[in-house]
């Protein structure tokens, strides 16, 4: 079938062609110069002469005018690439302008009726709480927990895009002090005693920062939260390299989860664990993922309920 | 507290304005607080004109409490004119809104606002903010001359 193709390509069906008949042609051409030369063999040369120059100005044509056609065609393949990409740009623009449109309404505009909620519920709560008996109390109690959450809930949308949409600033990092910042964030934002954290030997990493402090920040949360109700948390962290690639493995010994739902642990606000037994809104994951795709790496996530959760991920480029 | 100052509110959403005074009510921050609802609201009492006309312009408000989302004119074209202004262009401005983006932070401070705070949706956090912000901009800051 390729063999086919090839034959029946326009390069090779073209010198094909041009041998046959060129080979044709002197064949013929001799014969036709004898016929008309009679025998005289100087006539025969003159003629042969002619001949030869006749049709070295005819191909010379003939190739001209197939290269300009050939050119033609490619300068309107070009020209239709150029448009199709222009097209996209625009498109790209256009949608990247409607999202920015988007993301400012949701930021000025969604947070203001849930002020309205929780403020109003807790000035009702204020002014009338003794007129009120307990499930009363409750039930306003709810409205303000519930605009509160979704507060949270588009706060930590801004953040995600915010944080995931702005152009890439890459500066070379060192990963085990980021590490090691991280994790004192996270002490100090939820305080525990007997947690061992070990830190291995990571390589200066070339990334965006605070894109990669965010999606650190995510994973090892998790781990800290996660390993919260065992007797002896553990979390780990090492590289090693594979194929000129360094991975990042980030171990914990925590309560895992049925990987029967892991493709599910990159959706947005999709949780493991219900949310009054591990806080959180259910984005942690994902800011990782989408940090490390900016960065052309992977992620995976391999975990056993109630031993533990393995996170491994690698970065586009080596440093 | 001195209750002589005047604190101008610039908030369109009827919420918004309403938890505003409580918050600044229920601390005795101001008693005097003008609300306006819309950009040209805010420039009409500022300049004694339209709305406001004779109003004695050499009277400006203590502190502006400015929204940005507002009908008409936005809550960043009411502080450019503010700025380009000699009677207004001292006065003290708090931009007071819902967004946190950064481009709206940047020009509300290139545009020469004396503060940037956005509104907290819990309540408490929200009446905290805003007594603050009355207790600062009123009590402890010194104020331009007049």
């Amino acid at each position: 079938m390729k063999f086919w193709r090839f034959l029946l390509s326009m390069p090779v069906l073209l010198a094909g062609g041009y041998v046959l008949v060129s080979m044709l042609w002197i064949v013929f051409s001799d014969r036709l110069v004898l016929w008309f030369a009679g025998g005289d063999l100087a006539r025969v040369a003159a003629m042969q002469t002619w001949k030869g120059l006749g049709f070295v100005v005819a191909t010379g044509v003939v190739i001209f005018m197939i290269l300009l056609a050939w050119k033609r065609h490619q300068a309107r393949a070009t020209m239709r690439i150029r448009q199709v990409n222009k097209q996209r740009l625009e498109d790209h623009d256009r949608i990247e302008q409607e999202l920015n449109a988007f993301v400012h309404a949701v930021s000025h505009d969604l947070r203001a009726p849930l002020r309205g909620l929780a403020g109003f519920s807790d000035a009702l709560r204020e002014e009338y709480g003794e007129a009120l008996d307990d499930k009363a109390r409750h039930y306003l109690n709810r409205i303000r927990d519930a605009a509160l959450d979704m507060s949270a809930f588009i706060e930590g949308l801004l953040h995600l895009s915010k944080l995931t949409r702005r152009p890439l600033q890459p500066v070379e990092i060192d990963m085990i002090a980021l590490v090691h910042e991280v994790m004192d964030d996270i002490r100090r934002r939820a305080p525990r005693e007997g947690v061992e954290v070990n830190i291995g030997v990571l390589p200066v990493v070339t990334g965006d920062r605070e894109m990669l402090h965010a999606a650190l920040d995510a994973l090892l949360d998790n781990a800290w939260k996660f390993t919260g109700k065992m007797e002896r948390a553990c979390i780990e962290c090492d590289a090693s390299d594979t194929g000129g690639r360094v991975v990042y493995s980030l171990r914990d010994n925590g309560v895992g989860f049925d990987m029967r739902f892991a493709e599910q642990a990159f959706r947005p606000f999709q949780r493991m664990h219900p949310r009054d037994e591990y806080p959180g809104l259910g984005l942690g994951l994902v800011t990782a993922e989408r940090v490390i795709a900016r960065h052309r790496g992977w992620i995976r996530i391999e975990s056993v309920p109630d031993e533990g959760t393995l996170v491994q991920f690698a970065l586009g480029g080596r440093s | 507290m001195n209750t002589s100052q005047v604190i101008l509110l610039v908030e369109d959403n009827p919420s918004d304005e309403e938890l505003t005074l409580r918050a600044l009510k229920s601390y005795n921050v101001a008693n005097n607080v003008v609300v306006v609802h819309d950009g040209v609201e805010a420039l009409e009492y500022m300049f004694g004109e339209g709305k406001y006309a004779g109003r004695d312009t050499s009277e400006q408000p203590h502190l502006v409490l400015l929204d940005l989302k507002l009908p008409k004119i936005g809550g960043l074209g009411v502080l450019e004119r503010m700025r380009a202004d000699p009677r207004t262009r001292l006065v003290p401005v708090v931009v007071l809104t819902s967004s946190s983006q950064d481009d709206d932070i940047v020009s509300s401070y290139e545009l020469g606002a004396n503060s940037y705070v956005r509104k907290p949706v819990s309540f408490e956090e929200f009446t905290e903010a805003v007594r603050q912000l009355g207790v600062y901009w009123l009590l402890v800051n010194e104020p331009p001359p007049r």
